[in-house]
């Protein structure tokens, strides 16, 4: 739906392991993504049974949230990076369609 | 190690010949000892041995490092197999070396001059690995070609019917035709630079890093000295031939430019004291060539024993980069102020060396002197300047005091050099230089000299700036030669060019560029992240195989790596004796490790480790690092030209390259495409290209945490674009692309079928039953009592100590539960107390983090001084520390300074050194720890706000179970270590405090719970603390065995408890002294010695092993330490504190399994892995390590980057090991369903507990009953009776 006054957008949200953020992240800045939120220490259930949030002295495991909002032109190799990258890896990619009202600032 | 012992009273009695032949010297001149007289055809010589002051000299000065490095050799290659090897090459080095300094002839000199060589090769080969081997016979080729030149020297002059005697050689010269002279003066002179390392026979130098560190020792401070040894004793003959000497002038100075330049590029150690050793030796063969003979035997003397210190000295070269960590900052004073500063001092300098010369302190040789004397100057004012300006915050008259004593230094350099050139004028005939053009030679030859050293400073000066990027990419290719003759290519015969291809054409689209990335970062997940020797902390090396069981992962890396894929059945059996379970019968030895060594696949690894390196570099090399801003492949990628593809044989190869774009993940892509390699195989391809480097793999990829770079795909880029590049050059290396290493079957992923690796596990299930059963026995029949209620309540105890889970705390928590029984009680915790902090120095701008890897430091510590007069002396003394060790190496990098440092400093750094190899430990000479303890100038001030402190208080305690019942003093107890001239410090340090010590954690945990205002939140938190309970910290040295309470502010100490306490730790680490030191080889058979033997071992500088750290480790325990006091676990079990009781909600024991026991977990794969393959998973031994960049060690001139624990941190010998390649054992004590839940909400956890890597066994509180884990929610019981010799545990029924 076309919002006046707004640009399309595409909205991605990541669930990966706390180890796996590194690679995520230098794949969306290698993709021209100009920012994404991170958050650690989530919990949840699924596949794998529960996971569980942020640990008292270990940063490096349990799983993390990552969401981006990006021009369309981007989701290619974003999409193409991570469906190799889930072939061997737990974790989900969600994309959406969204409007923002400031399209430069999301363009690198 | 017999044969060292020999070689050490060998050096001893040499010690004393040169010393009476001193004596015999000064008292009544030179004298001789002949067996004969040959004569052939009118030429003759003496069979014997000559003595005059200036071989007496000579003798003395090889004699005392013939005993240095025999003494350091005999302790540092305790446990070597190959040690018995070298002790008949040191002697008869030392020998052939007395010999060519005492012979009455030339042939006697002739047959000295070659055994020393010969000697010296078998010294570097000693050690008889293929690199040693193949290293020592290029380098006795070359010196048998040099050898080759001084006897045909000796064979013209018998043909001439010369008197070959030393004693005649002045008239011997005076009877030569002029052609003749200057045959017999060019080759004496050609063999001279040939084993003096001159340009250009230089290479072969640097190569030698290959030696053990003693025999680098040796090679530096003594046979390199020939050109300079056979001037001296043969200058009759060189003086004949001016022109021979001009021109030997000249290669010095070249030298000197070549390998300064050189030397200024290299990141390693031990490189850059090889390519400094050419330099130095150039500024000999200068002084030679100059006419100055005197010069260059205070040269040969001074630089022989200022190298070999350095060379043995050489494992401390990462302290500069924790010191300057540690050190205030400095603030540099303006540039103009130092020009203005460098005019007064060098006016100063000049006029000393004016008046030296005027008043004929010094005798004039003509203008030569002028520029001998020069760099003499410049090394004061270089020192000067930088100590009266680095920082501008050091008081002015500690900066004036510094200044003065290097004027000082050169005021006595000129003393001893005119002293020394005054006394051999009646024995040396003086140069007397021709005209050439009307023109003196000797300053025509001068001049050129000084030309080529101030174009020398200059190119230095302009690289330093960042300039000249060429010669800095020449300099670090040019040091060393290729080592297989395919990849020897002349630069004349290049292979055919390559075309560059056109990029453009091959579309990178986004998905095939993020397709790659996501390969790539499949195949680098498979190298674990390392961290550099600063914080040395255990890593699982094949952490990335977690997903495998332990066996199939050591296959897999097999396969990847070239790694061995099971444990030495021989080091299985030694330990299976040491048990009451019966042994196998002997059976083959595990194969060897078989790396390819494919032409190709060397030429790549050389270039990336060789670029790596110096593009990572901390500190090392002078010129500093190599585009450290950008990535590895964008910063390769400026090396490239024309000199990048001479060396590396393939014309266009650059411009093949440098046509990719400058994105990794595209190059990639189209590189992979030209390969070849389908999606599919990229993955294997990649993993096998980064396994070939998997150190410096794993070091890029803790480098890069964190950022959007990712330099491992850099790397790959880098690796698979030159060898792109390369086949394009040359079709036919198209084969060596896809190289798989072995693929038999003992590293195939499936089941082992050879004899040994069956032969290896059977052994290993043994060993594991022998090490598991008794452990499990007493822990069940302890909790049997403790579910029976039969342990009685005991009363409070005066004191609690809580120490590291490390298991090294065990053995002294158990004596001091020993020696203070009903008094003293023990608790494990992780070191850093639950306090992740970043501890920084007074006025230090950066600081250590003091946590495990697993966290970042939230907040900063620093350290503080009450008093403001003791604060300014504190800050004052580290800044004059910092001052001189800038100073120092300012001068020693510079390009004119290094010479006269080495004259000067060398004979007290060789006499500080034979005090510290003569007397390890003891006196004033003893060398400074590498990590002093971090106890801190005074107190510490926490950036913690008051809810941070609560919170972390209540944590530490509620994880360890201190929930109540509280001593009446409570001892937190960081723990350190004190080693020296060591690497590997950081790994005998607290693991859990990022390998430091951990007594700020502990001061700081204590400074929470000294705190009314964090007790009385505690209290509203359900933890009530006695109010007549006192906190304390104390810092346990786990090399010295000693223990140390520290201050914390506002606590009160009842002194008759601490008093008390103190006396019981006094009883206590003597016995853990006399227990660990039994283990220790060399250590004293007197048990009342240990004490002392283990505090003087930690400071011995030749000791490889200071202490056993962690090795033995094998099983953890979460529990009651009820449970475990009643059995000596021998400090093999991590021991960590909990009670089930006060963790209903599992909390606690999550943190417990998600961290303590995941770091006990890396620590024990990483000592399984160095037993499994010393080599391959370690680092290899100790002996030839070389410290690279700061960062980590290689072994040897090149190669990977060796981020792993060395073979003396495992192994006994080649055939016994202290440790036991055992995977973990952990044992909790606790509800089964507690741990199931917290296990299934962790894949970590699954992966660890399912595939063997840790053995899970809950004992439940209730009826002691026993469970293993055996997959996700599933567990089996244990029962009484049911282990078997074939594996520890043998489930007999699922729960």
């Amino acid at each position: 739906m076309e919002h006046p006054g707004l640009t399309p957008m595409v909205k991605i949200e990541v669930v990966v392991d706390a180890s796996d953020v590194d690679f995520v992240e230098r794949l969306l800045a290698g993709e021209g993504v100009s920012g994404w939120t991170a958050m650690p220490g989530i919990s949840g259930f699924g596949h794998h049974g529960r996971s569980e949030g942020r640990l008292l002295f270990n940063e490096r495991t349990g799983p993390t949230m990552l969401v981006a909002v990006l021009a369309p032109e981007h989701l290619e190799g974003v999409v193409e990076g991570l469906r190799v990258f889930f072939s061997d890896h737990h974790g989900v990619l969600f994309v959406s369609d969204v409007s923002v009202s400031r399209p430069d600032y999301f363009r690198s | 190690m017999r044969s060292l012992q020999r070689a050490r009273l060998a050096s001893w009695g040499l010690l004393a010949a040169a010393s009476a032949a001193v004596a015999g010297v000064w008292l009544g001149g030179s004298f001789a000892v002949s067996a004969g007289t040959v004569r052939w055809s009118g030429t003759s010589a003496t069979l014997g041995v000559t003595v005059d002051a200036v071989s007496a000299a000579l003798l003395l000065f090889v004699s005392v490092v013939g005993l240095l490095v025999a003494s350091f050799a005999e302790r540092y290659l305790d446990g070597e197999s190959t040690a018995d090897r070298l002790g008949l090459p040191l002697v008869g080095t030392l020998l052939g070396t007395a010999l060519v300094l005492t012979a009455a002839s030339l042939p006697v000199l002739l047959v000295g001059w070659v055994a020393a060589g010969l000697a010296l090769c078998s010294a570097v080969g000693h050690r008889g690995d293929p690199t040693a081997r193949s290293v020592a016979s290029r380098t006795r080729r070359i010196l048998l070609a040099g050898d080759a030149l001084l006897a045909l020297a000796v064979v013209v002059l018998a043909v001439r019917g010369a008197d070959l005697d030393r004693a005649s050689l002045t008239e011997t010269a005076q009877g030569l035709d002029p052609v003749t002279a200057a045959a017999v003066a060019a080759l004496i002179v050609a063999a001279g630079l040939v084993r003096s390392a001159q340009v250009p026979f230089h290479r072969w130098l640097p190569e030698t890093a290959a030696a053990a560190t003693p025999v680098s020792a040796l090679l530096h401070a003594g046979l390199v000295n020939g050109a300079g040894i056979l001037a001296v004793l043969l200058w009759p003959l060189l003086v004949a031939a001016p022109g021979v000497l001009a021109v030997t002038a000249v290669v010095g100075a070249v030298t000197v430019v070549v390998a300064g330049l050189q030397m200024r590029a290299r990141p390693d150690v031990k490189g850059r004291l090889a390519c400094s050793t050419s330099a130095q030796m150039g500024w000999m063969t200068l002084q030679v060539g100059l006419g100055v003979p005197a010069a260059a035997l205070v040269h040969i003397i001074g630089h022989g024993l200022f190298k070999a210190t350095l060379f043995l000295g050489s494992g401390s070269a990462v302290e500069p980069f924790l010191a300057h960590r540690d050190q205030p900052v400095a603030s540099g004073e303006s540039g103009r102020h130092t020009a203005v500063v460098g005019l007064g001092v060098g006016l100063m300098a000049g006029a000393l060396t004016v008046v030296a010369v005027a008043s004929e302190v010094v005798p004039w040789h003509g203008p030569s002197t002028v520029l001998l004397l020069g760099a003499a100057a410049v090394t004061s004012v270089v020192l000067a300047v930088q100590a009266l300006t680095a920082d501008r915050a050091l008081q002015t008259g500690r900066r004036v005091f510094l200044a003065a004593g290097s004027l000082l230094a050169l005021a006595g350099y000129l003393l001893v050099v005119g002293a020394v050139d005054r006394s051999l004028s009646t024995t040396v005939p003086a140069l007397d230089w021709p005209d050439v053009l009307g023109v003196d030679l000797g300053l025509l030859v001068t001049v050129l000299v000084f030309a080529l050293l101030v174009t020398g400073v200059t190119l230095d000066a302009a690289a330093r700036r960042g300039r000249l990027l060429r010669l800095r990419v020449w300099a670090l290719r040019a040091a060393l030669p290729p080592r297989t003759a395919r990849n020897r290519t002349p630069f004349w015969r290049t292979r055919r060019g390559v075309l560059p291809a056109d990029h453009a054409t091959e579309q990178v689209t986004p998905a095939l560029r993020a397709g790659v990335r996501a390969r790539a970062n499949a195949a680098a997940e498979l190298f674990v992240p390392t961290w550099g020797l600063d914080s040395f902390v255990a890593t699982n090396p094949l952490g990335g195989l977690v997903h495998l069981p332990v066996d199939e992962a050591l296959r897999h890396a097999a396969r990847l790596r070239g790694t061995r894929p099971y444990a030495s059945p021989e080091i299985l059996r030694r330990a299976l004796a040491t048990t009451s379970v019966p042994g196998a019968d002997p059976g083959d030895r595990v194969p060897a490790a078989v790396a390819s060594t494919s032409a190709l696949a060397q030429l790549v690894d050389d270039e990336t480790t060789v670029f790596l390196a110096a593009w990572s570099d901390r500190g090392e090399a002078p010129w500093g690092a190599f585009g450290a801003e950008v990535g590895p492949w964008v910063a390769w990628r400026r090396t490239l030209g024309p000199g990048a593809d001479r060396a590396l044989g393939a014309r266009g190869l650059s411009e093949r390259v440098l046509a990719l774009p400058d994105r990794a993940d595209e190059a990639l892509a189209i590189v992979a495409e030209r390969l070849g390699l389908s999606a599919d195989e990229q993955v294997e391809y990649f993993a096998q290209s980064l396994g070939r480097v998997a150190g410096w793999t794993s070091q890029l990829a803790r480098q890069g945490e964190h950022a959007t770079r990712d330099d491992v795909l850099e790397l790959l880029a880098l690796r698979s674009a030159l060898v792109e590049a390369l086949v394009a050059a040359d079709p036919s290396r198209g084969q060596e692309v896809i190289d798989r290493g072995p693929d038999d079957a003992s590293t195939s992923s499936s089941a082992p079928s050879d004899p040994a690796a069956v032969e290896a596990a059977g052994l290993l299930a043994a060993l594991t039953h022998a090490r598991r059963e008794p452990l499990l026995r007493h822990l069940r029949a302890a909790a049997e009592e403790q579910a029976a209620g039969a342990v009685p309540a005991s009363p409070r105890p005066d004191v609690d100590v809580v120490m590291c889970i490390d298991v090294r705390s065990e053995l002294l928590r158990r004596e001091l539960e020993s020696v203070g029984a009903g008094r003293i009680r023990t608790l494990g915790f992780a070191g850093f107390f639950g306090v992740p902090l970043r501890h920084v120095r007074l006025d230090a701008a950066d600081g250590s983090a003091q946590c495990p890897v697993l966290l970042a430091p939230r907040n900063d510590v620093s350290e503080e001084v009450d008093d403001p007069a003791r604060r300014a002396r504190v800050i004052a003394d580290r800044r004059s520390q910092a001052t001189r060790s800038d100073a120092w190496h300012t001068a020693e990098t510079g390009q004119l300074s290094p010479f006269a440092l080495a004259e000067v400093s060398g004979p007290f750094l060789a006499a500080a050194a034979l005090a510290r190899t003569l007397a390890p430990g003891r006196g004033r000479w003893a060398p400074t720890p590498s990590r002093p303890g971090q106890s801190g100038a005074g107190s510490l001030e926490a950036g913690f706000s008051e809810d941070e402190r609560v919170y972390l208080a209540e944590a530490a305690l509620r994880t360890m179970g201190m929930v109540d019942d509280f001593a009446r003093l409570v001892v937190l107890t960081g723990h350190t270590s004190t080693t020296v001239n060591n690497p590997f410090a950081a790994g005998y340090d607290c693991g859990a405090c990022g390998g430091n010590g951990g007594s700020v954690n502990a001061r700081v945990l204590a400074d929470f719970l000294t705190s009314a205002t964090v007790r009385a939140r505690l209290v509203e938190r359900g933890l009530v603390i006695p109010a007549d309970t006192v906190f304390a910290a104390a810092l346990h040295d786990t090399t010295r065995d000693t223990v140390t309470l520290m201050p914390t502010r506002g606590a009160v100490l009842d002194p008759r408890l601490v008093s008390r306490f103190e006396s019981d730790l006094a009883v206590a680490t003597a016995v853990v002294a006399r227990r660990r030191s039994s283990s220790l080889p060399g250590s004293p058979p007197d048990p009342a010695l240990a004490h002392r033997h283990v505090a003087r071992r930690a400071l011995d500088w030749a000791q490889v092993r200071p202490e056993w750290g962690l090795a033995g480790n094998h099983a953890f325990v979460a529990g009651p330490r009820a449970l475990t006091s009643g059995m000596d676990l021998s400090g093999r079990v991590f021991l960590h504190s909990y009670r089930h009781e006060s963790d209903p909600e599992g909390a606690a024991l999550e943190v417990i399994l998600t961290a303590p026991l995941v770091v006990a977990q890396w620590i024990n794969a990483q000592y399984l892995a160095t037993t499994v393959d010393p080599d391959g998973f370690g680092s290899g031994s100790k002996t030839v390590h070389n410290v690279v960049g700061r960062l980590g060690v290689m072994a040897g001139a090149r190669g990977d980057l060796r981020p792993a624990l060395p073979r003396q941190a495992v192994l006994v010998d080649d055939e016994t090991a202290r440790h036991e390649p055992l995977p973990l054992l952990a044992v909790v004590h606790a509800p089964t369903e507690r741990v199931d839940s917290i296990v299934g909400r962790h894949g970590m956890l699954q992966d660890l507990c399912g595939n063997g890597w840790v053995t899970l066994v809950v004992i439940d509180p209730g009826d002691a009953t026993m469970r293993q884990y055996v997959g996700p929610g599933r567990w089996a019981m244990i029962e009484h009776g049911s282990e078997d010799a074939s594996g520890a545990l043998a489930p007999v029924s699922a729960a």
